[in-house]
């Protein structure tokens, strides 16, 4: 599974951060999204049903959809106060927070007809008999106060108590009557305590029908976000769970929006894995890691019950995702990048032994050492994954690797471009220049194929100073 | 007597130069006030306060005392140190190391223990909520700081608290209290302004610049108005009187007196070499009250005390009465 970093590497973080949840525990959900298991096939088919169902609602009442949005958004975390049901007497404010909280499934509920059926594990009901006993006058009101409908003795507390005060207000404050008022105001806390726990004893037996409410408004807000985010981006809810695995025309909204800043477009990218190892070969600077990234983010999204930004997708259930590229964290570790690089590849090699529905990512594995034995160690690693029978995606210059590949997909780079051209405008525009006659698009080209030869191209459309490209044009 | 100040006031704050100045003896007097005129309060601070001994100097404090019908925001771990009896009304959603601001009705005449959000627009929210749930007025315990006056963007009247716990020196309390006062009392210029840090006027024609050197060929053909945006400190006023005999005709407009943030000796400079200072804000200063006795021993005259705050604010053309705490 992926950390921190590499889940902001790859774009999954800025998903997150562009879903629009409503309450606590909706957000809770997005913080930590369950990865749906390889056992959890149907668990995941339920949660994607119930985003097509919304996707579905969004578009056909969308006014529903923002009434019912708009009674979410009221909704605070009341969780610690419904568990210490068992343990404790209540706050008047907790009492409070359950009241506004059962007052606002009055108002959900209702909104729940129809579209409530539709969905799985998501049931929001009314609770009145509980509403009833934190608003035993009802009045339905927003505020919560200990009734004196609840307690005789605390009636006849607070009366005493009014006329001591009107008597202050008269009179003044004499010492007798603040100490009057200090004894009816210790009387009345601990009459109104009692009050409480009796009230608290009560709301005890609707606990889980609480508790089971709270689940549901998350799943219903995880799953609205889910949807309206889908339908935002258009993105396509995958099919999961059969042998085929294949993506098409995937983007990825992170690196989407960057390019958009510099005036640029995505290109979308498509992939057909096979069990074994996919080689990506190409140009430095074509897109091999975007590929990559955008094919982890959409795989994780897809695990994790999301809609894919893709065309379409064909996904098999998986028991886990890794990637191993240049973003992964081996400072605390002391080892060199290379060092690091083969300890993070042998725990996965060990944690995923005799696994086969894993999908193993890597970017430039090996690229820390010589190009001798790094081309080695890459073949090493893509026959590795030919016999375990696993997803492997490796995107690598070396040579000799893609030979070994069940399928090889290579980036165009500068393959198609107009070297003559390109060179005219040597150094005019540097990296953006070489933009324009960049080709992102990915193909799939056979394995005999070898890794295309435009780093010096590069170098020199970068406008490198002279001193240096002169030099390589003599080596080359 | 005090209440007949407040006329015209709907939010007032209540500002105490120092800890133990008789803020909350002012406070009460106010709710009774207030009560006995059948007005429905809100109540509200900025930070902590109402409590029952001081923290810092353990002196034993009055503590507020509200009636029935008294709308409160306050933090839920203040709530159970009051005595009243209460309906909660709305969590607020605000935090503060005491815990959330909960707004409550008062049900019973009781002690109530205030602590408030200390972000401005926080403070805004909560008053407008206050304001929201019928009270007349809303009261706010100021903040208690030497450098700043609280929120003049938050209330429109201020009372002034000063007494002898601010410094053991009476010359420097009244000369301190006199130049508060006169912040308060500054004149308010009702002219446009620009988003930028400074904002020169001249023909009615506004330039706007983050920085003062790039205003300096405008300012030498003669500017009648400087608006400056933000704090105006020891040293906006050094970098101004550098190029001070451009500021010869020039008044100099702060957002509010909280803005000001000069020693009294920097702002008689920044009047000495500019036509004035306004503000765009204004705040009617309603009353200044003064407490002779120090938490720290060294009491004033409290004939003395007074007069001398008076004659203080008259040298300053400041007109607003001065009342001794206990005669509030």
């Amino acid at each position: 599974m992926f950390d921190g970093n590499q889940l902001n590497s790859i774009g999954f973080r800025f998903v997150m951060d562009n879903i629009e949840l409503l309450t606590p525990y909706g957000e809770e959900l997005a913080r930590h999204p369950h990865f749906y298991g390889q056992d959890e096939k149907n668990a995941l088919k339920d949660e994607q049903r119930n985003i097509a169902e919304l996707m579905d609602e969004v578009g056909k009442d969308p006014d529903g959809i923002n009434e019912l949005m708009r009674l979410l958004m009221p909704i605070k975390d009341i969780r610690r106060s419904v568990e210490s049901l068992n343990l404790r007497t209540l706050t008047e404010v907790e009492l409070f927070e359950i009241k506004r909280f059962l007052l606002q499934l009055e108002l959900i509920a209702p909104k729940m007809r129809g579209i409530g059926e539709k969905l799985n594990g998501i049931d929001i009901k009314a609770m009145p008999k509980a509403l009833d006993l934190t608003d035993p006058d009802g009045t339905r009101s927003p505020s919560f106060y200990v009734s004196d409908r609840l307690s005789e003795k605390l009636g006849r507390i607070r009366r005493e108590r009014r006329e001591v005060d009107d008597r202050m207000k008269k009179d003044g404050a004499t010492d007798e009557l603040m100490a009057c008022r200090t004894q009816l105001a210790a009387q009345e806390e601990e009459e109104n305590a009692r009050v409480r726990a009796d009230m608290c004893d009560s709301l005890k037996a609707y606990r889980d029908d609480m508790m089971s409410n709270i689940r549901s408004i998350g799943r219903l807000d995880f799953a609205l976000g889910k949807a309206r985010l889908a339908l935002k981006y258009n993105a396509v809810i995958p099919n999961v769970g059969g042998e085929r695995f294949v993506i098409e025309d995937m983007t990825n909204p992170r690196f989407s929006s960057m390019l958009r800043e510099k005036g640029r477009s995505f290109v979308p990218v498509s992939l057909e894995l096979s069990r074994g190892s996919v080689v990506v070969t190409g140009a430095n600077m074509g897109g091999k890691s975007i590929a990559i990234k955008t094919l982890a983010l959409n795989t994780m999204l897809a695990m994790c019950g999301f809609a894919v930004f893709a065309g379409n997708a064909e996904i098999p259930m998986l028991d886990d995702v890794f990637i191993l590229s240049e973003d992964r964290e081996d400072a605390m570790s002391g080892l060199s990048s290379f060092g690091g690089e083969m300890k993070a590849f042998d725990d996965m090699l060990r944690g995923t032994e005799g696994k086969r529905n894993v999908l193993v990512l890597l970017d430039e594995f090996a690229r820390g050492t010589n190009p001798h034995e790094g081309a080695a160690i890459v073949r090493a690693a893509a026959t590795l994954f030919n016999n375990r029978g696993s997803y492997a995606v490796i995107a690598t210059h070396f040579d000799g690797v893609a030979k070994l590949a069940i399928r090889h997909y290579q980036v165009a780079g500068l393959r198609n471009a107009d070297v003559g051209v390109l060179r005219s405008k040597i150094g005019s525009g540097g990296a953006d220049m070489l933009a324009e006659f960049m080709d992102y698009g990915l193909y799939e080209v056979d394995p005999s194929e070898e890794p295309p030869r435009d780093a010096v191209t590069i170098i020199h459309a970068l406008g490198v100073c002279d001193e240096f490209t002169e030099l390589i044009d003599i080596e080359t | 007597m005090i209440y007949e100040y407040m006329n015209g006031i709907k939010t007032l704050s209540v500002i105490g130069m120092c800890k133990n100045a008789g803020k909350t003896t002012v406070l009460n007097v106010l709710i009774e006030e207030c009560e006995k005129h059948d007005e429905i309060l809100g109540l509200t601070s900025i930070g902590r306060d109402g409590e029952r001994s001081d923290l810092v100097t353990n002196t034993k404090k009055p503590e507020i005392f509200v009636g029935r019908g008294t709308v409160i925001a306050t933090a839920e771990g203040l709530l159970k140190q009051g005595d009243i009896s209460m309906e909660i009304l709305s969590s607020t959603g605000q935090s503060t190391p005491m815990g959330e601001i909960i707004i409550v009705r008062a049900m019973s005449a009781g002690y109530v223990q205030l602590g408030g959000a200390s972000i401005t627009e926080h403070q805004q929210l909560i008053r407008d909520e206050l304001l929201g749930f019928g009270c007349d007025r809303v009261f706010i315990d100021g903040a208690i700081s030497r450098k700043s006056l609280g929120t003049p963007a938050l209330c429109d009247g201020v009372i002034l608290s000063s007494g002898a716990s601010y410094d053991p020196n009476i010359a420097v309390t009244v000369g301190d209290t006199a130049y508060f006062a006169r912040l308060f009392s500054l004149p308010v210029y009702s002219g446009e302004a620009s988003v930028m840090r400074y904002t020169a006027v001249r023909d009615g024609e506004l330039t706007g610049a983050n920085e003062l050197n790039e205003l300096i060929p405008v300012l030498r053909e003669g500017v009648k108005v400087l608006i400056v945006r933000g704090a105006v400190t020891d040293s906006t006023a050094s970098a101004l009187r550098n190029i001070g005999k451009l500021l010869k005709n020039t008044l100099i407009v702060a957002e509010d007196a909280s803005r000001l943030l000069l020693k009294p000796v920097m702002f008689e400079k920044l009047l000495g070499f500019t036509r004035g200072v306004s503000v765009l804000k204004g705040t009617r200063l309603a009353a200044v009250t003064v407490n002779p006795f120090s938490a720290y021993g060294t009491h004033y005259n409290k004939y003395e005390f007074k007069e001398r705050v008076e004659e203080a604010l008259r040298m300053a053309e400041v007109d607003v009465p001065v009342m001794d705490v206990k005669y509030v």
